[in-house]
């Protein structure tokens, strides 16, 4: 059963794996790869077109350069540029090379890594060679421009004259002369210099190696601006292209994974709530999202016995058949189920209890009201969401996520904020009341529940309802433009006042109108259906099951605290050895802690300077303490042991040293400096 | 082309100095500002009067080894023999001039002097300290006919090493004046326009440009991109080519655009040629400057806060800032040592991460604890460049940072984050 | 450069004490060592030139002198050195592939396969070692060490000359390399004084008698007689002089005014030594500032002011951008 547990795991992984490549693609394509590809397939061929014409004569001859603006999650850089290149070399070229700062530091190191990239690629391509021989033709080939010209002749000398079947890229999809792209991956870190003396040497030779440059900004494009230099920035001739926000990035993600009943694993509130913070306040990372996502399947899949239940729905019968004894005491013993039970009649108590044929069978139809009520959630968490995103301020936030959250957590009826939103809706305008029906019906149409037939049928009718109310709304008009106008004809303030102040009162007297009546009848059935589908996970039976919901597990995991650990660790050496003899009470020290505790203890009790001899003397103290309780007459051959000593302590003195607590002191040469602040 | 009329304004000392054959200087050194000339009229003077010669860009060739196989490989080409194929190797001055020798001897013109042109000869002075004075007194040391002509846009005396060195012939290629700007600019017009209308259109182009560039490369550019708008009038026939008044008007915001983004490379030339074929406003491209804005995660927004705040204060001030209780600091002594320059002209002063964190945890609302993710976020700051690690890498002795963003760019920060409170 | 004549004018002592030494070298057999010493222009290589080349014309020296030159500049470091002296030496057969310990070793080889080669007695060497002071930098001084010490033991017969332009040089030599220096120093001046300054204008000027067209000679020659005694001429020279005496700046100077003859302007003119003088002593630094733009201008017109406000102190670009736009 674990086996089949751990494939299990790695089916649903996998299925996630291909899902976020292909929203990941799907999303950076669009519109970025789009540009950039016209953008490139331009660069080159205007000139190679009309070479002729004056103008083209007249101008300089810039380096095409595309300013790929991407956002300060630089990790999740490398996927965009893999899938970049990827399409780069489907569509446009196969020459292509990815530059990186840190094997950048000169000139010298970007032009080998630049040629290595390049002219391996063309190795790769035609010939199955040894390493070395790559390696040694590497050496051999001086490392400069015109050698890179010259290869590139030769290479499109050789597209042309050879067959095309031999070469992957054929003629066919690339030009005569493909550019050559070259993409430095992280700009900001590039040194000037070597930007500098590239762009000049590059610019030089343009003619002959048609280059096209991508810098990867992880800021602003300012720091374009900022690294070179006008005489070197007029050499480009650079267009913009931002990249879309990793917070839509991570919306369309959520939207993807979390968003929909496709799959049987879910996120419990307080779980996506730290994976969401992560995000948010540390590093906007959709990998890192990704990855911390994929961690909670492991551990989900890990630590819950019964989540070999967590399958799709054509799955649950066999699985259910199939569970042992063992596994159904398991299930007795969830707290929901336990709810469930105490829920029901005395016989089929007793029969749940016992039967375990019949819990299966009842386990199998609850995990199937599960799926359904995962099916209705969606749909209805997203009309709410229509309504509540366009009130002003946002009570429940903007973004889907954050009703999710709010829903998950527990009855968002039951909140303030939800309270102040239906107010909200219940002053919307007729025009965004009627859009976002039939938004609301589009959603419910297009949804894989069954159930709400009923409710589509009801929006409908409410919409027609709005249909007619138009006629009558003419007659209403007139009447407000009549007081409109009479408005306008009061021309002193004080009359005015008066005037707006009947009208109000008026308004306020007068009967509730039909659009409002209905406004009311509309924004009343959202609330039912919200209190009828969007109750909290965590009431429904079973949710274990399918829920991950060890937020403490995670965040240890995650979010790390070394500064915290080690202090733990030195501090409180029972924690994470378990050792029932190191277990003390208060401030005491016990003589059996490792030496770096008892030196790490007493080094706390320390100001800024630590004299050493009094340390080592302390630390001696305490470990012969308790060694020999009687051992008042031994205290003359206390210097014998502080000589005893001194190796162990100084060998831990360097690890706190190495550790980073201490440093050596300037002013005195027999002290040792703190490095931190602060007693036990 | 355009830049033969250049050599006509050099002096004619020149040429004779290259003439010669029997006597020649050892090596020369012509300074003067970006495209002055300098390297077409060395090419062009070369080639016309077909005197054997090397041409070099140091730039291209980074290192010395480089260079000097460059030399000697265009050197080949020059021998009669026709084995050109034999890779040259030669890592040192001393193996370069042995194989100069050699190089030289094979030619049959060796009663000719050959020149070694070194253009952007700065570079030199990166390389080992003994290439620029063993290339400055190259034709002794080799005993051959050979003058080295440096090219380089600084003076002399930033090249002297402080030993001293042999001491080249220096040179001064002056720069364009507006007058010759204007009649260069205006030499080759398109073929489709007379010389005056093109004239008259690189004059309204001086005016506008030349209070911030002389670059003829550059102006020779910005004219062709515009001229298309120049002659639109024309084209639709609202004008004829002697309307100078009514082409003015046209023409002279459109460059006052351009100056402020083409020339700034805030637009690309490209985007700018397309736009002005559309007939759009210059207005709705964004150029690169108008994209500053920086989107940062919830804590690197306080991080780089709190790192500006303690590049900017001095460390005495942080208790009155951050602490609730403080005591009392008397102003006048405070104000004394600041008085004379504001900490904002001094730039960013380095401070340790402690009281980087320090900072942090008083300036945020929660607390915050020290996780390894704040700890990346400031190691991840740091290769954005907003924040710089001042000395060595060294993590046992507590690194030191500066924070690298202006003023403005805090301010914007801040402005999001308060944006942040009134939406949640 | 400079003529014949004029060494035996302005550093005969120097010639003649030179020359005695390697005449000791050559025919009897003596090892030395000597540095000449003075400034850049002064004329180093031309004199150690001018002896080698009275020396070659004696009978007896001629056959009996192997030469090594070496340059600071080319050779950086004592491998090459040694390379060079073996290719000099023309012992690179000899050689082979043969692997030696030290570097000591190596060079007591080469000395000792030149004597197997010749005779019973071996060839004097003589070492000029251009650009001396390079050589101090060289690792441990090896290569100085050994030669200095080859001169001191009599085995081979070894002269070593180093010329350089460092007054301090000695200060640069290691203890041990400095104990087995001969201390035989040469010292070079330009210690002429404006009137033979003037003579050295002329003598450069002049034409030779054996220059083909003896008529132009003449009137060439006349004029350059006049031009000495201009007084706008002497100003220029004077100015120069007070300059530097550096023969090379009026070398140079000279040059520049020369350019200016042409077919149709056959002799030189005051004017033209007037125009090259101007030419000559331009600022480079305000030619440069001449070709900026306005902005440029403005920002070093701030930090000039920056520079007297503070005192000179450093002060950064914001404050500098500060300056300017107020």
């Amino acid at each position: 059963s674990h086996l089949d547990l751990s494939g299990k795991c790695l089916q649903v992984f996998c299925k996630l794996r291909r899902k976020n490549r292909n929203s990941h693609e799907h999303y950076l394509n669009k519109q970025l790869l789009d540009n950039l590809l016209s953008f490139l397939s331009r660069s080159h061929s205007e000139f190679q077109e009309k070479t002729t014409e004056w103008t083209c004569k007249m101008k300089f001859r810039e380096i095409p350069t595309a300013a790929l603006v991407l956002g300060v999650n630089v990790t999740d850089h490398d996927l965009t540029f893999r899938g970049l290149s990827d399409v780069l070399q489907d569509s446009i070229t196969p020459y292509i090379a990815l530059l990186e700062a840190k094997d950048c530091p000169g000139i010298k190191n970007l032009m080998q890594k630049l040629m290595g990239q390049l002219m391996n690629c063309d190795i790769d391509v035609d010939t199955l060679e040894d390493e070395d021989c790559v390696q040694v033709s590497q050496n051999r080939i001086r490392c400069s421009m015109s050698s890179l010209i010259s290869w590139y002749e030769s290479v499109t000398k050789k597209t042309d004259s050879e067959t095309p079947s031999k070469k992957r890229s054929s003629s066919s999809r690339h030009w005569k002369s493909p550019p050559v792209v070259v993409i430095f991956k992280d700009m900001e870190s590039f040194t000037t210099k070597v930007l500098q003396d590239f762009i000049v040497i590059s610019s030089q030779h343009i003619l002959e190696l048609p280059l096209v440059l991508i810098f990867g900004i992880a800021t602003s494009p300012m720091i374009i601006h900022r690294l070179l230099p006008h005489s070197v920035s007029s050499l480009l001739c650079i267009e913009l292209f931002q990249s879309i926000s990793c917070k839509e990035h991570l919306s369309t993600i959520i939207d993807k994974l979390l968003l929909t009943s496709r799959f049987p694993f879910k996120l419990g509130e307080k779980v996506l709530q730290v994976l969401i913070n992560i995000f948010l306040y540390h590093d906007f990372s959709v990998q890192n999202f990704i990855k911390g996502f994929q961690l909670c399947i492991v551990e989900h899949f890990y630590s819950q016995p019964l989540s070999v239940l967590c399958c799709q729905l054509v799955d649950v019968k066999k699985r259910v058949i199939s569970l042992s004894h063992e596994q159904c005491e398991n299930i007795r013993r969830l707290p929901s189920f336990r709810r469930y039970v105490e829920k029901q009649e005395a016989g089929k108590q007793i029969a749940l209890l016992t039967n375990d044929t019949f819990l299966k069978e009842d386990t199998e139809s609850l995990l199937k009201d599960l799926h359904v009520y995962h099916e209705n959630y969606v749909s209805i968490l997203r009309c709410l969401h229509v309504f509540t995103s366009s009130l002003p301020k946002y009570p429940l936030g903007k973004q889907i996520r954050e009703l999710h959250c709010a829903c998950l957590e527990n009855r968002v009826w039951e909140t303030e904020e939800y309270e102040s939103s239906l107010q909200l809706a219940r002053m919307l305008n007729k025009t965004d009341l009627v859009t976002m029906l039939q938004q609301c019906v589009e959603i419910l149409t297009s949804s894989s529940g069954k159930q709400f037939d009923k409710t589509v049928e009801k929006l409908k009718e409410f919409l027609t309802q709005f249909q007619n109310l138009e006629a009558e709304a003419s007659q209403e008009r007139d009447v407000s433009v009549l007081s409109q106008k009479e408005l306008q004809k009061k021309t002193d303030l004080y009359h005015l006042q008066k005037t707006l102040l009947e009208l109000k009162e008026s308004r306020r007297s007068k009967k509730l109108t039909k659009f409002e009546v209905l406004r009311f009848e509309v924004v009343d059935y959202m609330d039912s259906l919200v209190r009828k589908y969007l109750v909290p996970a965590d009431d429904r039976t079973l949710h274990e099951i399918v829920y991950f919901n060890a937020a403490n597990v995670l965040r240890g995991h995650l979010n790390a605290a070394p500064r915290t650990a080690l202090h733990t660790a030195l501090n409180n050496p029972h924690w994470y050895l378990k050792n029932q003899a190191l277990k003390c009470d208060g401030g005491s020290i016990s003589n059996k802690a490792p030496d770096i505790c008892i030196v790490y203890k007493l080094h706390l009790e320390c100001g800024r300077l630590i004299n050493l001899v009094d340390w080592l003397e302390a630390f001696s103290t305490v470990v012969t303490a308790a060694e020999e309780p009687n051992a008042v007459a031994a205290s003359s051959d206390q210097m014998d042991d502080i000589i005893q000593y001194p190796f162990s302590f100084l060998s831990t003195v360097s690890e706190l040293e190495l550790l980073g607590f201490i440093k050596p002191s300037k002013q005195k040469t027999d002290h040792v400096a703190r490095l931190t602040w602060g007693g036990c | 082309r355009d830049n033969n009329y250049n050599i006509k304004l050099q002096r004619s000392s020149f040429m004779c100095m290259l003439q010669r054959q029997q006597f020649s200087l050892p090596s020369i050194f012509i300074y003067g500002h970006t495209s002055s000339g300098k390297t077409y009229v060395m090419q062009t003077l070369l080639t016309t009067l077909q005197l054997p010669h090397v041409f070099v860009n140091c730039v291209e060739y980074f290192t010395s080894r480089l260079l000097l196989e460059e030399i000697l490989i265009q050197l080949q080409s020059y021998s009669s023999d026709t084995e050109q194929a034999s890779p040259v190797h030669c890592d040192t001055f001393n193996d370069f001039v042995r194989l100069f020798k050699q190089a030289v001897a094979s030619r049959e013109l060796q009663d000719q002097t050959l020149y070694i042109v070194l253009d952007r000869a700065e570079q030199l002075r990166e390389m080992e300290a003994n290439i620029l004075p063993a290339f400055l007194r190259l034709q002794e040391l080799t005993d051959r006919n050979v003058t080295v002509v440096l090219l380089s846009e600084i003076v002399w005396e930033l090249f002297r090493p402080n030993v001293g060195c042999f001491e080249p012939f220096t040179m001064y290629f002056p720069d364009y004046s507006i007058g010759h700007l204007q009649k260069i600019l205006s030499q080759n017009h398109p073929p489709e326009y007379s010389a005056d209308f093109y004239s008259a259109y690189i004059n309204i182009l001086l005016g506008v440009f030349y209070m911030v560039c002389r670059d003829l490369k550059e102006l020779r550019h910005l004219a062709a991109l515009n001229f298309s708008k120049y002659c639109e009038p024309v084209v639709r026939g609202e004008a004829n080519e002697r309307d100078t008044r009514k082409l003015w008007k046209n023409i002279e915001p459109h460059l006052k655009k351009a100056m402020q983004t083409v020339y700034l490379r805030e637009i690309s030339s490209s985007q700018w040629e397309r736009l002005q074929h559309d007939g759009g406003e210059p207005g709705q491209l964004k150029g690169l400057s108008a994209h500053s804005h920086v989107e940062l995660p919830y804590y690197s927004k306080f991080l780089l806060i709190a790192a500006y705040l303690a590049s900017y204060n001095p460390v005495r001030t942080d208790k009155r800032f951050f602490l609730k209780h403080h005591g009392k600091i008397r102003k006048t002594n405070f104000m004394k040592k600041h008085e004379k320059t504001s900490n904002h002209l001094l730039g960013p002063k380095p401070f340790p991460l402690d009281r980087l964190l320090a900072i942090l945890y008083s300036i945020v609302d929660n607390r915050v604890a020290p996780t390894a993710n704040i700890f990346s976020q400031i190691t991840s700051l740091v290769t954005l460049q907003l924040l710089s690690m001042v000395g060595q890498n060294d993590q046992l002795d507590g690194p030191r940072y500066k924070c690298t963003v202006s003023l403005d760019f805090i301010r914007a920060i801040l402005f999001s984050l308060m944006w942040d409170f009134r939406g949640t | 450069m400079l003529s014949a004549l004029r060494f035996s004018i302005y550093f005969c002592f120097q010639h003649r004490h030179l020359l005695e030494l390697l005449k000791r070298t050559t025919m009897q057999g003596e090892s030395n060592s000597a540095l000449i010493i003075g400034p850049r222009g002064s004329g180093k290589t031309a004199l150690l030139n001018h002896v080698l080349k009275d020396l070659r014309e004696m009978e007896q020296a001629r056959e009996n002198l192997l030469e090594v030159h070496l340059n600071g500049l080319l050779q950086t470091t004592d491998k090459v050195a040694l390379k060079e002296i073996t290719r000099q030496l023309q012992l690179e057969n000899v050689v082979g592939d043969k692997v030696f310990g030290s570097f000591a070793e190596n060079l007591a080889f080469l000395l000792e396969a030149l004597r197997k080669g010749n005779r019973t007695s071996s060839c004097p060497v003589l070492f000029v070692l251009d650009e001396f002071d390079l050589f101090v930098h060289h690792k441990n001084q090896t290569l100085l060490y050994n030669l200095f010490d080859i001169s001191q033991s009599a085995q081979t017969p070894v002269t070593v000359i180093g010329l350089t332009c460092r007054q301090d040089i000695l200060e640069l030599l290691e203890k041990r390399v400095k104990s087995r220096f001969s201390h035989r120093q040469i010292y070079l001046m330009n210690s002429f004084d404006f009137k033979q300054y003037i003579k050295i204008f002329k003598e450069q000027l002049s034409l030779p008698s054996e220059f083909p067209d003896e008529t132009f000679a003449q009137k060439w020659n006349n004029n350059v007689q006049h031009l000495s005694e201009d007084k706008t001429v002497q100003d220029v020279l004077q100015n120069l002089f007070h300059h530097t005496k550096d023969l090379r700046s009026l070398h140079l100077l000279l040059m520049l005014a020369v350019s200016a003859v042409t077919v149709h302007h056959p002799l030189l003119t005051a004017a033209d030594l007037q125009e090259a003088s101007k030419q000559h002593r331009t600022d480079s630094k305000a030619n440069i500032v001449h070709g900026l733009s306005v902005l440029e201008i403005c920002l070093i017109i701030a930090m000039k002011h920056l520079n007297e406000v503070y005192d000179g102190e450093p002060f950064n670009f914001q404050m500098v951008y500060n300056g300017e736009s107020t």
